[in-house]
């Protein structure tokens, strides 16, 4: 999920509505920002930002839809669960057991 | 929530949105009731009512806009219709409102303060005389066309909060006749506030249809107040823990004493006690002009600490 910063009036009715409390306000740019996965960085191929730094490489980062990706394997092998699925958002950010 | 997001701002214009639409409805409601001929007692209501309607809710627009990170982009409300976003159908109302509210305004206006307004304008904006008519005879029409848009008004800044699924304290459409029936309480306040000010005989007749229709919405309040407490207290462990910010938390004593107590209750009291001789032997009331100024004073302060609570506490409210 993206922000389109050139139409966000900044009235911030989506922090308030996020289960997640995931949005953030930008006091500097007068808009709502959240976490976009780095998108800068992946579209020139490389990893986000946390995935790339974590010294214990917790995290996992890929394409959900390659059934060969290191995502899709690892959720075929593993128990994991999501965060608030009865919210109805449909979360894509799974935690393996 | 990390912090508060919606402050001072936003409950000030929730105040005053509900502000200018109980002012249009008891307005509106006056001015149909009136009988055809002379009643003055509700002229005066419904010409009170509609020259203060515009006001309030464009100082709460001011608010609203300058709330925005990016206040210049306002418009872009405007240029879209997104029908499932009550923050997109609140802005459209809050347009229509608006442009009613100010030909109602307009058309309760004496011939004399027409004639005083037209006065000030300046010799080069003179085309400005064109808008110089007597719309008088369409206050009643007004009238109809603006109660529904008032009640929406009125309503919506309730279902804005009740709309939002992740904070328990507002999720229940109780919330939007909560805040719907304290607006129009306001309203009705303010129009007696006026009419106590002005010193003149107590005008009984007048004040009884605000007293009666006060007394309703407020016992409408209360009846709302009753179950959103009981059914919070018996949904599911969420809606339960956020119910603790008003039970045995920082809202506690500011809801059961100040909003509760002297922001509802008592006023109520006053306005049940004032009427007993019309409720109970149908005879004529001498309203105690002080008592009726303090009333509405208390029912003032009651919604704004209503707005205050809710728009604080359910920011706080979360579901774990």
């Amino acid at each position: 999920m993206a922000i389109n910063e050139a139409e966000c009036v900044g009235c911030r009715y989506c922090i308030i509505a996020c289960p997640y409390d995931a949005r953030f306000f930008r006091e500097d740019k007068g808009i709502v920002e959240k976490c976009d996965f780095c998108a800068k960085r992946v579209d020139r191929g490389e990893l986000p930002a946390c995935v790339e730094t974590c010294p214990s490489k917790v995290r996992v980062f890929g394409d959900l839809n390659d059934p060969n990706g290191p995502v899709r394997r690892l959720l075929e092998s593993r128990r994991y669960y999501t965060k608030k699925p009865e919210a109805g958002t449909s979360p894509q950010i799974y935690y393996l057991l | 929530m990390k912090k508060i997001e919606w402050g001072y701002l936003i409950v000030s214009y929730l105040f005053l949105g509900g502000l200018s639409a109980g002012l249009y409805f008891v307005s509106a409601l006056a001015s149909v009731l009136q009988k055809s001929g002379e009643d003055t007692a509700y002229k005066r209501i419904a010409r009170i009512g509609a020259l203060l309607a515009p006001w309030p809710v464009m100082v709460g627009c001011f608010l609203l806009i300058f709330d925005l990170g990016r206040w210049y982009r306002f418009w872009k409300l405007f240029v879209h219709i997104r029908w499932t976003s009550p923050m997109s159908l609140g802005s459209w109302l809050l347009i229509a409102f608006s442009v009613v509210a100010v030909l109602y305004f307009y058309a309760w206006l004496t011939a004399d303060q027409r004639a005083w307004l037209f006065s000030r304008v300046p010799k080069r904006l003179s085309f400005l005389h064109l808008l110089d008519r007597d719309i008088s005879g369409k206050q009643r029409v007004l009238a109809l066309i603006g109660l529904p848009i008032s009640v929406g008004v009125g309503i919506y800044t309730g279902v804005l909060l009740g709309a939002v699924q992740s904070r328990p304290f507002w999720n229940t459409n109780l919330v939007a006749q909560l805040f719907l029936f304290s607006a129009l309480s306001t309203g009705c306040a303010v129009i007696m506030l006026v009419l106590a000010w002005q010193h003149e005989p107590a005008d009984s007749h007048g004040l009884q249809l605000l007293y009666n229709l006060d007394i309703a919405l407020m016992i409408l309040e209360f009846f709302i107040v009753v179950p959103y407490i009981v059914h919070g207290q018996l949904s599911v462990q969420a809606v339960k823990d956020s119910l603790e910010l008003i039970l045995g938390g920082p809202f506690t004593v500011l809801f059961w004493v100040f909003f509760l107590g002297l922001g509802l209750l008592l006023p109520l009291g006053i306005e049940v006690f004032e009427s007993l001789p019309v409720l109970l032997s149908r005879a004529t009331v001498h309203y105690n002009q002080r008592l009726t100024a303090v009333t509405a004073v208390l029912v003032l302060a009651g919604g704004f600490l209503l707005r205050y609570i809710f728009v604080f506490a359910g920011q706080m409210s979360k579901f774990n």
